[in-house]
């Protein structure tokens, strides 16, 4: 197998089980502060190879929400937030792309300037967390909650995907 | 056939399928949200619940000991009020002692930050767990079964802003109706209590025993906060909930042998 696919592989199971046996769990809130939520798997998308057909990412994206969805208990909140931010992907990339195009395989830290990523990332991560909680709470009624559930939960998983992405310093 | 699929989505953009599939999102989160009828996904299912399972299994090694001292701890409670019972209430009709059953079981998932809080148990319908009975501890309610496969069941808990359960307040016996506003897991309000009652702060809330859910008096909490609502003319009451609803395990189910009698009574009775 093509190392490409197999280091996504793992990834994709790895980070899906994190994400739905310990970071599901993880409950940081107190009283009526219940904004911390952490959302590390669209980190999966975020890293898939530039190369990679946009269809293809669309299939993948709507396979991982359907499997957090199950383990969540809220069939299709998380896969339209995902399958959202993955079509915005490539509007994304195109918006933020370097002088002289990209001549790296995938973004991730490994290869991309850190700024640029942190960029990246927080474009993404802030794509996918607004839809999100808008697609939970299903109401304008709850703007305020939808406002600060995706401001903490943005710092929190945006800070906890760096850290990752600092340790893990993968090529691929 | 699945290469041509493909060549013709890539052909035509992602753009429909993008659509496609939001679609199919909108349409799982409107029919999941009202009707809980498409439950074949949630964590009841098969798959997920006995992956759960056997994680808990895991993780409940590690607690062991402790869950050991906080059995046998409700084993002495028991026996005493059993005994206690047992003197003072020999004229009790021995048909409402015998009304509720309690089946034990254990918590395998659980949430407590959405707005539509379930729990996953690990018992179903083959012990006996049917749609619409409530589920406690020994400390307070937790909340109402909706759906039930053969091995695991789902619970509403009182953190869905789904869930109504009605309550009593012990000192004054008025009834009242307890729902989630969606904000702090520890706090229920109660509506529809009107302002002539003399609500004090630590008013213990019980369940009414009105409906075919819990017993009479088991406890639900205490008066945490309460002020009027010039809007509706009753007060508005913060419960503090007397389960951590966050940290429950181990849970009983209410089974109430003549559920089926009451509600064939009431339906006969309705029709008259």
């Amino acid at each position: 197998m093509n190392s490409v696919v197999l280091v996504n592989l793992i990834r994709f199971i790895v980070i899906i089980l994190l994400q739905v046996l310990i970071f599901k769990g993880i409950n940081l809130n107190s009283g009526n502060f219940q904004y911390f939520h952490i959302l590390f798997y669209p980190i999966l998308i975020i890293l898939l190879p530039f190369s990679l057909a946009k269809p293809y990412q669309l299939l993948i994206a709507f396979a991982l929400g359907l499997i957090v969805d199950i383990f969540y208990d809220s069939l299709g909140v998380h896969t339209s937030a995902i399958v959202f931010m993955t079509y915005c992907r490539s509007f994304v990339l195109k918006f933020i792309e370097p002088r002289g195009g990209y001549n790296i395989e995938s973004p991730g830290l490994g290869n991309a300037e850190f700024p640029w990523f942190v960029g990246y990332l927080a474009i993404m991560m802030g794509l996918f967390l607004v839809f999100y909680f808008s697609m939970e709470a299903f109401s304008a009624v709850y703007f305020w909650r939808i406002f600060l559930n995706t401001l903490f939960s943005f710092v929190l998983s945006v800070g906890l995907i760096i850290i990752y992405q600092l340790i893990f310093r993968t090529k691929l | 056939m699945i290469q041509n699929f493909l060549s013709i989505i890539i052909k035509y953009g992602s753009t429909f399928l993008f659509v496609l599939m939001e679609l199919v999102c909108f349409y799982l989160i409107i029919s999941y949200n009202q009707t809980q009828t498409e439950i074949w996904a949630n964590s009841s299912n098969i798959i997920s619940g006995s992956f759960y399972e056997k994680y808990n299994n895991l993780r409940s090694f590690v607690n062991l000991r402790e869950e050991n001292n906080v059995l046998a701890l409700e084993n002495a409670r028991l026996m005493r009020e059993l005994a206690s019972v047992r003197f003072e209430e020999q004229e009790v009709d021995s048909t409402i002692a015998a009304q509720f059953q309690f089946i034990p079981a254990l918590v395998i998932n659980n949430s407590i930050n959405t707005l539509n809080n379930r729990i996953t148990l690990n018992k179903g319908l083959n012990d006996g767990i049917k749609k619409g009975m409530g589920v406690i501890t020994q400390e307070g309610i937790v909340g109402i079964v909706v759906y039930a496969s053969d091995h695991f069941s789902t619970v509403n808990s009182l953190l869905n802003v789904q869930t109504k359960v009605s309550g009593l307040i012990k000192r004054t016996k008025t009834l009242g109706d307890l729902s989630w506003r969606g904000r702090n897991p520890e706090i229920v309000s109660m509506n529809s209590v009107p302002q002539y009652i003399s609500v004090e702060l630590g008013d213990s809330i019980i369940t009414s025993g009105y409906s075919t859910m819990f017993p009479k008096g088991h406890p639900v909490g205490v008066v945490g906060n309460f002020k009027e609502n010039p809007r509706t003319g009753y007060f508005d009451i913060d419960v503090q909930l007397a389960v951590d609803l966050a940290s429950i395990t181990q849970v009983y189910v209410i089974t109430n042998t003549v559920y089926d009698e009451i509600e064939q009574f009431e339906k006969e009775s309705l029709d008259e």
